[in-house]
């Protein structure tokens, strides 16, 4: 037996041959830290003395960033230094001299792979260390020395070193499995980036077998963090970041769960390498692959996604012939997938004869894939929750009141966000029978493509469970259980975020006083009339029918701002419209000084109405036909399909989108003061035939002057 | 001792070793004689615990070799492809093997490379083909092991510095044992080396046998009869491996005791007779065409 002594010595003089690496590894992490540290304090100290707004918290935030765990850069050179590591570490393997060498040493294998296994760890953690002291010696020295810092950089030095070793302990298994350089390179980036064409594939089937399926609320992109060593790495690091989740979600304990996974992780990557280390013959050296009976295996694992993957792409490619070009892009990527790792294995182009039985097997498992995601797909959309066991729902359809207020700026995540993503967190509608009938209309017309819009449901079931649906829904739908939803209160609540709002929070109100330059102007108001103006606003609102909602437009518009100190702006959270009914808000707002203007019929001296063709395939549109009218009569007629002034678009709740986009229609106003004012307007209702027929003369007309 | 018995070893189809036994005794300079591709490399490389036999089993001192430390403390194996650590010196070779074998002795080592007039601070990369040889050698024997098994390793060394290996074999050999395993494929490499030869050929082994045992049995007559009939008589009176004529002069391959082999000439009064000496070379030649191989063909 070799004494620790000896062991340690042959340590030593296992890393006196590996010199490159650890100069190469130093170089690095001095740059990354010492010197990117250096430049950086610099910099900062330069901040603080010169610009008033850069406060302290700001230096420590950016260090902390610097010198923490999710610092990108880092992240990128450790996964580079671990996999430079164990090919140094475990190469020789690819070398007959080398191999006879030492393994004619009275070493045994196991003390040889430990040998070489934790040279590979020190080789980056020592340097790692002494630089980041030297770093954390340069922050004190400038007088930011925090704890905050130190912290930081320790989870960082933590991170990091789980990191290096799972993607280190990768790069060895894979080196232990190959016989050469080309092979193991082949190998690491399998190894490493297989999860990630997973999460891809899983990602594009579900979105094209799955069509109800709703990706930002699924799992699939996750299998990248648990089907890669890069990807947990990654998610160890993010989850660190402040930038990336928002400090809400900045939870040690889901940090100390992702560590312990990855260390898990690296310890079985670690016990695998150590078994193929052990096992592998030393004749294999040369070999693509060590273990000839893993090499059937490998290939169906690689071939499969490969084909599966190439079908997808060559379906995407085909337009209108989708399936003819799935079948030529299947056989496609199973020949060249064949030809190439046959090729690889063997180095011989007369190999692409061998290997039939796994070639056929991954056709095999290609064709069950795309069977399962087809069939799946099917029972997917078809299938419905237990409403038994629902205990309420919320239904997103941003696209299609989405005018009215599609997006609101989230002040705890420091962004703007969907409104259907308001609607999933808050909205709460109890009553099953409407969601129920609602969802089975939706899943029976998904199919439809034309004059459709998306329909988003979450069903909260009494465990717990939260489960996602979304479904392409005709218009017709849309219009039969828009007027049902918005007399729900439930819906009301959770489709508008005025409700989530806080008076506290909001800083003080704006509005454009003039639409037509957008120049905005603050309201006037204490925090206690906000206050009052919110609850105020809220009773009206939800006090207010469907169809005074629906047939009046808003006649103004605030929107509740606060002062975003970090960024030196203001945000506005989110446009809060105000109806012609809302008679207590609208006091309420002339009390703060507001005057609030409303069309009249006996105003408008002009209606003009451009209709727009169909657009082509570059988004152009294809023609353009105006008519005007001045007439009384048409006037009235008109007025009585039209929502009028700068919030008609705001209106509508159960209309076509079509009807509004293809008309542009804009009216002349007297107005006192400077002669004739445009102000636009929407169609809210089916357009009158006269004016149908009055548009398709007017289009005669002018393909007759056209062609003059 | 090392004892290889029923060894047998294949990669994917091909069969490199196929069933074989051989015994070296310690004290002997043993010699693995065969061509490229009789299976040499494969024997030493399982020998040296490198490789596993898909069959059978190798043991050094009664300790099977694979994955034992104890075992492969005893020996040092040099490849036919020799490796030498990255950009190092003999010097730091020898500082590398002494961690490896506590008994490596360094002293003996300087002088050795003082010797042969090797720099012991220069570059092996710098270094000949015949000088990383020599260098592997040295520290083979300095490694202070039991057995060196040096494959390929004296094919080409120039007859100097074989000389100056084989005095240093034969004093390690007396003062503490020292058992080199030398393989080639080449017999004139190892005429004046070896005391034991193996000869491999497709895996198998064709013979093993003593130098000086085959030696002391086979000798070469040269003589001219007074006529044809006694020269009936006498030829046939020996175990004859080979007759050859050239005029009157018969050159007769006899296996048999020497003093017996010229009392019988004698007897037959023939006008000319001389005893010569035979090469390692004619005695395989002779050994082998016994059992049906032409070695012409296999070795030379």
């Amino acid at each position: 037996m070799i004494s620790k002594n000896s062991f340690f010595s042959l340590m030593k003089e296992d890393m006196k041959t590996r010199m490159w690496l650890v100069l190469l590894n130093n170089i690095i992490l001095f740059l990354n830290f010492p010197i990117a540290i250096a430049i950086e304090t610099q910099k900062i100290v330069k901040f603080l003395e010169e610009d008033p707004l850069f406060q302290l918290e700001d230096a420590i935030e950016s260090l902390t960033y610097s010198i923490g765990a999710s610092n990108g850069m880092t992240l990128i050179l450790v996964v580079c230094m671990a996999f430079l590591a164990a090919i140094s570490q475990f190469g020789y393997l690819y070398q007959k001299s080398q191999v006879d060498l030492y393994h004619s040493l009275p070493i045994n294998r196991k003390r040889s792979f430990f040998m070489r296994y934790l040279n590979g760890i020190i080789v980056y953690v020592l340097p790692y260390i002494i630089y980041l002291l030297i770093a954390m010696v340069i922050i004190s020295a400038a007088g930011l020395g925090q704890m905050a810092i130190i912290k930081e950089a320790v989870l960082g030095l933590m991170i990091h070193l789980v990191g290096y070793v799972l993607c280190y302990s990768t790069a060895v298994l894979a080196v232990c499995m190959t016989g050469n350089i080309f092979s193991g390179v082949c190998g690491i980036a399998t190894f490493s980036g297989y999860g990630v064409l997973v999460t891809f594939l899983g990602l594009s089937m579900t979105n094209e077998y799955f069509k109800s399926y709703m990706s930002e609320y699924g799992k699939v992109e996750e299998l990248f963090y648990y089907f890669s060593p890069l990807g947990a790495y990654l998610k160890l690091s993010d989850l660190t970041d402040k930038y990336y989740y928002g400090n809400s979600v900045l939870s040690p304990k889901n940090i100390v769960m992702w560590m312990l996974g990855c260390i898990i992780g690296a310890a079985v990557l670690s016990f695998l390498s150590y078994m193929a280390y052990k096992k592998r013959k030393s004749e294999s050296t040369g070999k693509s692959i060590a273990f000839s009976k893993s090499k059937g295996v490998i290939k169906v694992f690689i071939m499969t996604m490969i084909v599966c993957l190439g079908t997808l792409i060559f379906g995407t490619l085909g337009y209108g012939a989708e399936n003819l070009w799935k079948v030529i892009g299947f056989l496609v990527s199973l020949v060249l997938s064949h030809i190439l790792i046959q090729i690889i294995y063997e180095l011989d182009v007369k190999a692409i004869r061998k290997g039939l039985v796994s070639t056929g097997i991954s056709a095999g498992l290609g064709i069950l894939v795309f069977a399962g995601f087809y069939y799946g797909g099917k029972l997917y959309d078809s299938s419905q929750v237990n409403w038994e066991e629902l205990d309420y729902a919320a239904v997103g359809m941003g696209s299609v009141y989405g005018g009215y207020n599609n997006s609101y700026y989230d002040v705890e995540e420091q962004q703007y966000m969907y409104i259907d993503e308001f609607a999933f967190e808050n909205m709460k509608i109890e009553d099953k029978e409407l969601i129920q009938e609602f969802a089975k209309e939706c899943i029976s017309n998904d199919e439809q493509k034309e004059s459709a819009t998306r329909v988003n449901f979450k069903y909260t079931l009494k465990n717990g469970k939260e489960v996602y649906r979304s479904y392409v829904v005709s218009y017709d739908t849309t219009r039969k259980y828009i007027p049902q939803l918005m007399e729900n209160q439930q819906f009301k609540e959770g489709s508008n975020y005025i409700f989530k709002l806080d008076a506290e929070e909001i800083d003080y109100l704006r509005y454009y006083e003039d639409w037509s330059n957008y120049e905005e102007k603050k309201i006037n108001m204490s925090k206690e009339e906000i206050a009052n103006l919110f609850k105020t606003y809220k009773e009206e609102y939800l006090a207010t029918s469907f169809k005074d909602l629906n047939e009046n437009a808003p006649i103004f518009c605030f929107m509740p701002c606060v002062n975003e100190a970090d960024y030196g702006e203001n945000w506005e959270i989110c446009k809060v419209y105000v109806y012609p009914t809302f008679t207590k808000t609208l006091a309420l707002l002339e009390d703060a000084g507001i005057k609030i203007k409303e069309v009249k019929p006996e105003d408008m001296k002009e209606i003009s109405i451009t209709k727009f063709g169909e657009a082509n395939m570059y988004g152009e549109l294809t023609s353009e036909v105006s008519v005007s009218y001045d007439t009384s009569d048409k006037i009235e007629e008109l007025e009585k399909v039209l929502s009028i002034g700068e919030f008609g678009y705001y209106t509508n709740f159960d209309g076509d989108e079509n009807l509004v986009n293809q008309y542009n229609v804009t009216i002349a106003i007297e107005n006192g003061k400077s002669g004739v004012e445009w102000v636009n307007a929407v169609f809210i209702k089916e357009i009158p035939e006269w004016l149908e027929e009055d548009i398709k003369n007017a289009a005669i007309k002018n393909e007759i002057e056209q062609a003059e | 001792m090392i004892e290889a018995t029923k060894i047998s070893k294949s990669f994917d189809d091909m069969k490199a070793i196929d069933d074989i036994s051989i015994t070296i005794k310690e004290g002997n300079v043993f010699g693995l004689i065969g061509t490229n591709g009789a299976g040499k490399s494969t024997f030493m490389r399982m020998v040296a615990g490198i490789i596993k036999p898909d069959k059978g089993t190798i043991l050094i001192d009664d300790i099977p070799v694979y994955e034992s430390e104890e075992a492969k403390r005893k020996f040092f194996y040099i490849s036919d492809e020799q490796f030498f650590l990255m950009n190092s010196t003999p010097n730091e070779m020898g500082r590398f093997y002494k961690t490896v074998f506590p008994e490596f002795d360094r002293k003996k080592f300087y002088d050795f490379l003082a010797r042969f007039e090797l720099d012991k601070d220069r570059k092996i990369a710098t270094f000949s083909k015949g000088m990383k040889k020599q260098l592997s050698l040295l520290l083979g024997i300095c490694s202070g092991t039991k057995y060196l098994l040096c494959d390929e390793t004296f094919d080409g060394l120039d007859p100097v510095m074989r000389q100056g290996i084989k005095s240093i074999f034969a004093s390690e050999m007396e003062e503490r044992g020292l058992t080199p395993v030398i393989a080639s494929h080449n017999l004139r490499e190892l005429e004046d080396i070896c005391d034991h030869v193996g000869l491999l050929h497709k895996g198998g082994v064709l013979l093993s046998k003593d130098l000086e045992e085959m030696k002391c049995n086979i000798f070469k007559v040269q003589c001219v009869f007074n006529d044809s009939i006694t020269e009936y008589e006498t030829v046939t009176r020996f175990d004859v491996i080979k007759n050859e004529r050239r005029g009157s002069l018969v050159t007769l391959t006899i296996r048999g005791d020497k003093d017996e082999i010229i009392a019988k000439i004698h007897n037959a009064n023939p006008v000319f007779s001389e005893i010569l000496p035979l090469s390692l070379e004619e005695i395989f030649i002779s050994e082998t065409e016994v059992v049906g191989y032409d070695i012409k063909k296999l070795i030379f």
